[in-house]
């Protein structure tokens, strides 16, 4: 295997960092926002949206120093080799406890709304080896089949939009002001599990052709992620308003349930036959970056090992993924899964950042 | 016992086809019968060999002789430009003038009046020459033999191509002949560019190869590439295209036809046109264009010929028959299964009254249908033109009636089938539809097991593994994915012919310009 299928282009990595934010997440999104920061849930999407501003903007600073900006390579030439893998090691398995929670949650939607009668770990494991597949193909594929989904993602998006303007009522929006500043806060960081997934920048910076774009490519990124959920928090609002909202575990769904057309008893069935696709994507995203820096920090050779990583970290999202009892026990898990992704894509850079400029001082 | 013995090493006897190696680089002797020497074994075994011994008029006393394959000369040529030139017209004050050494260049500028000749003087060349069709005329204390092509033969004349039809296109296919197929190129495209590159495939079989594409349009990449995988194919024989077109794939374990075949020149014309590079092999009438992206499979060369709006209309049809061809069986199996709320109300009931009938669970009774329509398609190619008919109205009405009447079938199912066949023959590819049909039935198997969810991940994976693939180096389901803005005009719709300005950006090209700026 060449190194060639694993370049991506700028315009590519917009739609990587879409495509890993804006998944499983957005189905209950306005109800968890809405749960804590009431009718101002959508200004928590703007306030949430720091955490991952910041976290592109440190990792393109850290990167930014190295020519050779491989986050493998970063990482032994930062911390030695010993350390340098054990960092990678942690981040290739939070990248595998995230994956198998979004493959879980995914699951989940499906067994309820589509298959009510087909066990568990079945649907996952056919999503899995799904992945699985793609992945293996390499990074190429992989950003050329998330700039594809995008244009689908807007298909239900338009949908969407389209229940919120027949069903919805700008009022229940008002009144704008009096913001509980608590709640907002609560909201803001209870919305920051939506947006993990900018982290896989630190893995794919250095797979992109360009890299006087990426810092263009990825706020851009990071800008739709945040109009999408905008978009999505408003409409939620508008259709139940935010009380309403906690009666549905996956408002956007029910969302669509209400419209009635003639032809099609179920438009959210419409709606969920484009998402499935659409659902896979961070999964495809995250297994990708952890199986490339799996692979470069034991400086593996692609042509042999690659699939074999791939099948691995594969089987460790599905083991993972049947984990969790119930569905109460994913959402739970789910919270967690968003502290972390604060201590990684904060974390990770700042101490790599830390110890570059350390470091460099002294041999200076 | 020595050639049991060999066997056990492994040492075999050298191939037929290949001369023992001294000979093979060895110059040719001067006196004729050192060279009748070399070519008697073959004489002797092959009768359609003629060795026939002449006298020039215009010098009686030296030995010559022509040598050719009956059945592959033009003998109206031979005999009015060799046999007669030589032995009646040829001209002796010419012919004896000045030095001896140069008589065999004599006849060839003076005797045959014959366009293609080129001198031959090692063993291994003038063999292969005569087997390739040549006429070679030899001369006693000569070393060089002249070899001169009058190939000729019975050939198939240009017809209407059977495969792909067109009501407004041309109606010339190609044939069987390599040189006729070029000239048909040649005739339609003028442009002192486009270059025809002859190589020669197969150690036994020697099929001419030509390779054409236009110099100022083609990405040199691509055409070294494809070079270069030609002459790397080291194949005892081909006896059809197709050999090719696997040598060249990129990719092996897929459905897809990662070359498109043409069997019409206008077509061809209009592909080399755009960038691509075309590939010939003498003995069949398809030509591979490469690279070939997903979206050209869906395209007809009416698409252009007709007005924008009707064309459009017809393309777009013919992408629902695509999508049809792939999941309309599957989706009748998750609907009828899985979903059956998503079906209107009257309708399910009538569906679930018909299927009530009937004893198989849906997925017996799809695959049923389905290898029944299978067979027929596969009976209907084999068997003459009329009595394939009989076979089609037999097996579609007769058959699926009977299967009705029967309780084996409901009547929705053999609408879906015959709904999905009809749309897979819309198809203007033929190396699509059978692709299509691969798909459908792994369609209908993973809706089978995961209703509706499995039909989106059917898709997902599909359009993975179509962005995977790569046509010589270029993404198949561009412009798609990677997705490319400026090629979307002349992909689910054709844009103003005026307004395609420029080669599609999905094929890299040297010149991108196809039109001049102004306005059309």
């Amino acid at each position: 295997m060449d190194r060639t299928r694993f370049e991506i282009t700028s315009k590519q990595l917009i739609f990587i960092i879409v495509g890993t934010q804006v998944a499983t997440a957005m189905l209950s999104l306005p109800r968890v926002v809405a749960a804590e920061a009431g009718h101002h849930a959508w200004l928590a999407v703007i306030v949430g949206a720091v955490f991952p501003l910041a976290a592109v903007l440190l990792i393109v600073a850290l990167l930014n120093r190295f020519r050779d900006a491989d986050f493998a390579n970063v990482s032994h030439q930062l911390f030695g080799k010993f350390l340098g893998t054990l960092l990678i090691l942690v981040f290739v398995g939070y990248a595998t406890v995230v994956q198998s929670v979004v493959i879980r949650m995914f699951t989940e939607i499906t067994c309820v709304f589509m298959l009510p009668r087909t066990p568990i770990w079945a649907v996952s494991l056919v999503c899995t080896l799904s992945v699985v597949y793609a992945v293996s193909k390499g990074a190429k594929v992989i950003g050329r089949l998330n700039e594809f989904l995008f244009y689908l993602l807007i298909i239900d998006l338009l949908m969407i939009i389209g229940a919120g303007i027949t069903q919805g009522t700008y009022l229940n929006l008002l009144p704008v002001g009096e913001v509980d500043i608590n709640g907002l806060m609560q909201g803001s960081l209870k919305i920051v599990y939506a947006y993990a997934g900018c982290e896989v920048l630190l893995v794919t910076y250095a797979m992109v052709q360009h890299r006087d774009e990426i810092l263009k490519a990825a706020l851009i990124g990071e800008g739709i992620t945040v109009l999408i959920y905008l978009m999505i928090v408003v409409v939620g609002l508008m259709v139940f308003g935010h009380e309403g909202l906690q009666f549905f575990t996956w408002p956007v769904v029910t969302l669509l349930k209400i419209p009635y057309s003639s032809a099609l008893g179920r438009l959210e069935l419409v709606f969920l036959l484009l998402w499935v696709t659409l659902g896979v994507r961070p999964i495809m995203n995250l297994s990708i970056s952890a199986s490339y820096a799996f692979m470069r920090a034991f400086n593996l050779d692609f042509n042999r090992y690659y699939a074999w990583i791939v099948l691995g970290v594969g089987t460790g999202i599905y083991v993972l993924s049947l984990q969790p009892d119930s569905l109460l026990q994913v959402f739970a898990l789910a919270d967690y899964v968003g502290y972390a992704f604060i201590a990684i894509s904060l974390g990770y850079p700042l101490l790599y950042l830390l110890v570059s400029v350390l470091r460099r001082q002294k041999s200076l | 016992m020595a050639s049991f013995l060999n066997r056990l090493w492994g040492r075999r006897k050298a191939p037929a086809d290949k001369l023992p190696n001294q000979q093979k680089s060895d110059k040719l002797g001067a006196s004729l019968d050192s060279k009748k020497k070399i070519l008697d074994p073959y004489v002797q075994k092959n009768r359609d060999i003629i060795f026939r011994e002449i006298t020039i008029k215009a010098d009686p006393r030296r030995r010559a002789a022509v040598v050719y394959l009956e059945g592959r000369v033009d003998k109206q040529v031979l005999y009015e430009d060799i046999f007669k030139s030589l032995m009646l017209e040829s001209d002796a004050v010419t012919l004896q003038q000045g030095a001896a050494n140069q008589v065999i260049d004599k006849i060839s500028n003076t005797c045959l009046t014959i366009g293609e000749i080129k001198k031959v003087n090692l063993v291994q060349d003038m063999i292969h020459s005569l087997f390739d069709g040549l006429t070679l005329v030899m001369v006693d204390g000569m070393s060089e033999v002249l070899a001169i092509n009058i190939t000729g033969g019975v050939q198939r004349a240009p017809d209407e191509p059977p495969v792909e039809k067109t009501l407004r296109g041309s109606r010339e296919g190609f044939i069987e002949d390599l040189s006729a197929n070029i000239s048909m190129i040649r005739r339609r495209l003028r442009d002192p560019n486009l270059v025809i590159e002859k190589t020669i495939v197969g150690r036994r079989t020697r099929t001419d190869v030509a390779v054409l594409y236009i110099e100022d349009i083609a990405d040199p990449e691509i055409v070294r590439n494809i070079r270069d995988k030609i002459n790397r194919i080291d194949i005892d024989g081909i006896s059809a295209i197709g050999y090719i077109e696997q040598f060249l794939s990129d990719n092996h374990y897929s459905p897809f036809p990662q070359f498109k075949s043409s069997e019409r020149p206008d077509k061809v014309v209009a592909e080399l046109l755009e960038g691509r590079v075309a590939i010939m092999a003498s003995g069949t009438p398809w030509v591979l264009i490469a690279p070939a992206l997903f979206v050209s499979f869906l395209q007809a060369s009416e698409d252009y010929y007709d007005r924008p709006m009707v064309a459009n209309f017809n393309r777009l049809s013919r992408y629902l028959g695509y999508i049809l061809a792939v999941s309309l069986p599957a989706l009748y199996i998750s609907l009828l299964s899985f979903q059956p709320e998503l079906i209107p109300y009257e309708l399910f009931v009538i569906l679930a009254q018909a299927r009530s009938q009937v004893p198989f669970p849906v997925l017996v009774e799809v695959l049923i249908q389905e290898i029944i329509i299978q067979l027929v398609v596969e009976t209907g190619l084999r068997l003459p033109a009329n009595i394939g008919q009989t076979v089609g109205v037999v097996a579609g009405i007769v058959l699926g009636q009977a299967a009705i009447s029967a309780n084996i079938a409901s009547p929705a199912i053999i609408i879906v089938i015959t709904i999905t066949t009809i749309a897979t023959f819309a198809l203007p590819n033929y190396s699509m539809v059978l692709a299509t049909r691969l798909i459908r039935i792994l369609f209908i198997l993973v809706t089978a097991v995961f209703g509706l969810f499995g039909f989106s991940l059917g898709w997902f994976i599909l359009i993975t593994h179509l962005v995977s693939l790569e046509s010589v180096g270029v993404p198949y389901f561009a412009p798609f994915g990677p997705v490319r803005f400026g090629d979307l005009q002349d992909t689910l719709f054709r844009g103003f012919i005026y307004r395609l300005k420029y080669r599609p950006q999905s094929i890299p090209v040297i010149d991108r310009q196809r039109q001049g700026q102004q306005d059309g």
